[in-house]
């Protein structure tokens, strides 16, 4: 489903954020990206976004070469990707509820199948009380979770997550977790960078380990 | 993906939901909209003011034509004869102009007619009665029935060449300066109409430039998430529109007050001139273009603004 070959981002002359990435990850896979503070996990996620291009290789998204995606295509490719940003990216002049519904609106869903979708996402993240309030009013991980909801609530086929738990206790990431896993055993393929190790030791799932925009460990 | 999950694609074709999303952008527009009540009211004013000065000059440039068309169909030959024409002079002029016209299209005004009529109908009246002589010349009224300029020119031409005429006058003469006149109000209510276009399409452009740079966030995001060019430019394109309508809506409120304070004075002028000419206002399809041009100046500027900002910003 995602698939990297020999991946190399450089933002500036000389410095690879991302240095001969290779993998591959399957559908129904979930996958942890970790790595120290500038290791290039956010970069990875960039890439299969394509809110950056690859500076050499070639990044696979669904059999689509990321390096050929016309401009005018990216909106759709981004459409079928839940991403959960590491800044969350909520919009504060709108309520929770109508974050949540974003993608769908964007995607064109009718009125009444919007608002029943947003309920039940709002509720797999405990937020469902919240609905009518402002993000703004919200704290560091309830916001974070408002992302998740609006990650998963168009059911996409691919989910990114960047330091989806970030802000959150463990037991709040532990549910965070169960919800990713629901996804992944309806065959989504999931990316998730984190930097918690307990977490991803507790998960027991494969793991990809950059170092310096290298990959030293995919296990 | 599995063949287990039932995806519940959203159905386009539906006319019945792409109304109601329209509805609803168009809801979210009108909020931004009355959220900056004063750059919005200002706007409409610009758009409205634009609108008004080449309809007022249509207007006006139209009930010129109206009249003109009124007047064309009696154009009048005034044959203005000596005071001292000798009986026979006078008869050949007579039978000249009965050999190119019907009796019945010429009139003979003798000087004590054109005495009693001209006493009558103005105050300068009095003046000419206390005057030793009577020096209004005798003189001929023909209504011609002929359409080709040439062929009256030939005439007058030919009667002014004949013993014991004075002066030939052709009432159609001031008829085709402001022909003339009319010509130059229409030329220069389409220039103004072009001027009035490129100006409000970048007077609007801009506001909703601006606007769109307001919110180039929220744009990110809506990129980010997957909202395509024209996605984030809907509202937008709403909001030029309403913009647009309202100016238009004002212009024609404006054109309705002009009417009416101009309708009594122009018709009190008239009257002083013995005249009947009524201004006459817009009629409703007129209004409804008005409307409609400006709704459509607005989409159109939105269109321009939201293409040459909206690509720009990037996640
Ligand atoms: N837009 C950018 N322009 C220039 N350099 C950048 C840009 N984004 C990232 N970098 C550089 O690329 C490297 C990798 O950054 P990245 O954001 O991928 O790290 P990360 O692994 O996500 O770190 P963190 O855990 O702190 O989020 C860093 O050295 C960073 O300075
Ligand atoms: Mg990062």
């Amino acid at each position: 489903m995602i698939k990297f070959d020999n991946v190399s981002k450089q933002y500036e002359a000389g410095r690879d954020a991302l240095s001969q990435v290779s993998f591959d990850v399957a559908k129904g896979e979930m996958a942890f990206v970790t790595g120290h503070s500038g290791a290039g996990k956010s970069t990875l996620l960039k890439l299969i976004l394509a809110m950056e291009r690859a500076s050499n290789g070639q990044v696979m998204v669904d059999g689509i070469n990321l390096n050929r995606l016309a401009r005018a295509k990216i909106p759709k490719h981004r459409l079928q990707i839940g991403t959960v940003f590491q800044d969350h990216q909520l919009l504060f002049d709108r309520t929770v509820g109508d974050n949540v519904a974003l993608p769908l609106q964007i995607a064109g869903f009718p009125y009444q199948d919007t608002q029943r979708r947003v309920r039940a996402a709002l509720d797999k993240v405990g937020l469902l009380q919240k609905e009518k309030l402002m993000p703004e009013k919200l704290s560091g991980g309830e916001q974070q979770r408002v992302g998740i909801a609006r990650a998963v609530v168009n059911r996409p086929r691919i989910i990114l997550a960047d330091e989806p738990t970030g802000n959150l206790d463990p037991e709040l990431s532990n549910e965070v977790m169960k919800v990713f896993q629901q996804f992944q055993s309806v065959g989504v393929c999931l990316l998730v960078a984190s930097h918690d190790r307990e977490l991803i030791a507790r998960l027991n799932c494969r793991t990809l380990t950059l170092e310096q925009g290298k990959l030293i460990g995919d296990g | 993906m599995t063949a287990k999950r039932k995806r519940t694609r959203p159905q386009p074709s539906a006319g019945n939901q792409r109304l109601q999303l329209h509805r609803q952008v168009a809801r979210e527009s009108l909020q931004r909209l009355l959220a900056s009540p004063l750059s919005s009211g200002i706007t409409v004013l610009v758009i409205a003011i634009a609108l008004f000065l080449p309809a007022l000059l249509y207007l006006l440039n139209s009930n010129l034509n109206a009249g003109l068309v009124g007047a064309a169909d009696n154009t009048r030959l005034t044959i203005y004869l000596q005071s001292n024409i000798s009986n026979t002079n006078e008869q050949a002029v007579s039978e000249y102009l009965l050999s190119k016209f019907g009796s019945e299209s010429i009139e003979y005004i003798s000087e004590e007619q054109a005495m009693e009529s001209f006493s009558r109908s103005a105050e300068l009246g009095d003046l000419l009665t206390s005057l030793p002589d009577n020096p209004l010349p005798a003189a001929f009224v023909v209504s011609p029935q002929l359409d080709d300029d040439t062929e009256i020119e030939n005439l007058i031409l030919e009667l002014e060449t004949m013993e014991g005429v004075e002066l030939v006058q052709l009432d159609r003469l001031w008829l085709q300066r402001l022909q003339a006149l009319s010509d130059l109000l229409t030329l220069l209510s389409r220039a103004l109409a072009l001027v009035v276009l490129v100006g409000l399409l970048a007077i609007v452009g801009n506001t909703i430039k601006l606007l769109i740079e307001h919110r180039r966030q929220e744009i990110q995001v809506i990129k980010l998430i997957g909202g395509s060019n024209s996605y984030i430019a809907r509202p937008f394109l709403y909001t030029g529109l309403m913009l647009g309508l309202t100016g238009g809506l004002c212009a024609c409120l404006l054109i309705g007050l002009m009417g009416l304070n101009l309708a009594t004075a122009v018709a009190e002028l008239s009257d002083l001139f013995g005249g009947n000419w009524r201004l006459n206002g817009l009629d409703a399809l007129q209004y409804l273009t008005l409307v409609l041009t400006g709704g459509g100046i607005g989409w159109l500027a939105a269109l321009i603004a939201s293409y040459r900002n909206i690509a720009t910003i990037e996640p």
